[in-house]
């Protein structure tokens, strides 16, 4: 397949239009093309952007001044149907009795008059905007009614108001990483969590402190996000974290269920370097690359696992 | 469809404005969500449902059951988007199809924390992407807007898409990719 059909997979992966299949293909091919690795890479960043752009955010008021008006139109609507209904009954009983021209051009005129008062005459799209919000520009939602008094008009009410906060700061900053952590987990946007990891595996490169809560949103993410995009970013900010159990056993979760043969080659690469930069393989970790090496069905992951056995002579 | 809408659709067929309401409201905020999306304006949001939604009560009747009420009024609600170019100049865009109306065709500790830490450099340059993205998707062409939008800002499926804008997935994936080919190439100085 030439390179612009993979560009075009490349778009479609990162905006989860692909099937396994084909992910497969393509992840394959990335491995081998830096070219296209690189328009991944750009077009990833580029999705970032795009992510950045506000969300639509319907809120009640707005939902409300829309029915509002809406309302207020259908009463127009109606009242316009009933009309037309109307005169079309009458001159249709009483057309013979208006044949002179002077009677004709006196109907005419009246239905003119007619429409013209129910389609121009004021008032009739009045907004039903709701009362000023007391809390700014925040959104409000899950208002409880609290207590009710309607004899001296009293009431008591409780509501959620969120606000869109900007923030600047050092990645290594505990708070910031906090809430990368949460948005990795969280965001429901695949291309934010993308930027997320992306961030994050920026930040592990440089050996700076990393909160422990975003180590759990790292492997929560490699293991179980369903954009592979997102999945590989994560294994490639974890690749550079300190070694442990942790990453090692999300590893061989990632070799035994993910189904992105890309991921899985990733994972086995990974295992392999530790392994050679002196590591113990635990039992554990013999028993996935035994069932790996027999059954895998990627015949690069089949050899990588048997080759790793065959070193220590271990099977 | 579930039984409960198809009464709903039939008494509303019948003049049912009760049941032509209930009808309406569980769709209507969607509807409202691709307008805003599609237009970025409030105002002209809500321009975009007034008409969807006169649209449908007028040619509810029409409806044959022959695919899903849902269906039928994102087409309605494409087709408006489609054909709306702000209040000064109202529906100067041909349609995708021209019988569209017709079935066939955070934490408190992080707010705190973070308080002091909004910064002006930062939040010119987040306005400055918002503007430029708004920028670029204006000079798309109203089916390559809808369909970025829808697919981005939506987070519809291609298949979905297809399925709103009455035309083949092939189609909505050449828009999509025109698209991004040229809002790309509108804020390459962005991405770089």
């Amino acid at each position: 397949m030439e390179h612009d059909k993979f560009k075009e997979l490349i778009q479609l992966a990162l905006t989860n239009e692909l099937t396994d299949n084909e992910l497969e293909k393509l992840h394959k091919h990335l491995l081998e093309c830096s070219e296209c690795q690189h328009e991944y890479d750009r077009l990833t960043k580029f999705y970032s952007k795009i992510n950045e752009k506000e969300k639509t955010n319907i809120d009640d008021e707005f939902l409300s001044e829309a029915r509002g008006q809406f309302k207020d139109n259908l009463n127009y609507e109606l009242s316009r149907q009933s009309i037309f209904q109307k005169v079309k009954n009458f001159s249709g009983r009483n057309f013979r009795i208006y044949r002179t021209p002077i009677l004709a051009g006196a109907f005419s005129l009246l239905v003119g008059l007619s429409i013209g008062y129910f389609v121009f005459s004021p008032g009739k799209f009045s907004n039903h905007g709701l009362a000023n919000n007391p809390a700014g520009n925040a959104r409000i939602t899950n208002v409880r009614i609290i207590k009710n008094d309607t004899s001296n008009s009293q009431i008591e009410f409780s509501f959620d108001a969120t606000n869109e906060v900007v923030m600047k700061g050092d990645l290594n900053n505990p708070a910031i990483q906090k809430i990368l952590a949460e948005a990795l987990v969280n965001e429901k946007n695949p291309g934010t969590r993308i930027q997320t990891a992306n961030l994050l595996a920026n930040q592990t490169s440089d050996n700076a402190k990393v909160n422990p809560k975003v180590r759990a949103s790292l492997i929560t993410a490699m293991k179980y996000d369903n954009n592979p995009a997102v999945r590989m970013e994560a294994l490639k900010a974890l690749v550079n974290l300190p070694f442990g159990n942790d990453i090692n056993e999300a590893l061989l979760y990632v070799l035994q269920h993910d189904r992105n043969s890309g991921m899985r080659v990733t994972a086995i690469n990974v295992l392999a370097s530790v392994k050679s930069n002196g590591s113990e393989i635990n039992q554990e970790t013999i028993n996935v690359l035994n069932q790996k090496a027999k059954d895998d069905e990627n015949q690069y992951v089949r050899i990588r696992a048997a080759s790793l056995l065959k070193e220590d002579n271990i099977q | 469809m579930t039984p409960e809408e198809n009464n709903l659709i039939i008494s509303a067929q019948k003049g049912d404005r009760a049941s032509f309401e209930r009808l309406i409201y569980s769709y209507d905020k969607n509807v409202l969500a691709i307008a805003y999306s599609y237009i970025n304006n409030r105002e002209d949001a809500k321009d975009i449902y007034q008409e969807v939604f006169i649209r449908v009560f007028r040619s509810i009747e029409k409806f044959q059951f022959k695919s899903e009420f849902s269906t039928w009024l994102y087409r309605i609600t494409a087709n408006v988007c489609l054909t709306y170019r702000a209040k000064r100049k109202k529906y100067s865009y041909a349609s995708l199809d021209e019988n569209i109306e017709d079935e066939d065709g955070s934490e408190k500790s992080f707010a705190e924390t973070i308080a002091g830490d909004i910064n002006a450099d930062e939040e010119a340059l987040s306005s400055d992407i918002q503007t430029n993205i708004e920028k670029g998707l204006e000079k798309l062409s109203p089916q390559q807007k809808l369909v970025f939008t829808l697919k981005h800002f939506q987070e519809l499926k291609i298949k979905e898409i297809a399925s709103i804008m009455n035309c083949t997935e092939g189609t909505v994936k050449n828009y999509l990719f025109m698209a991004t080919q040229r809002m790309r190439e509108h804020l390459k100085d962005l991405v770089g």
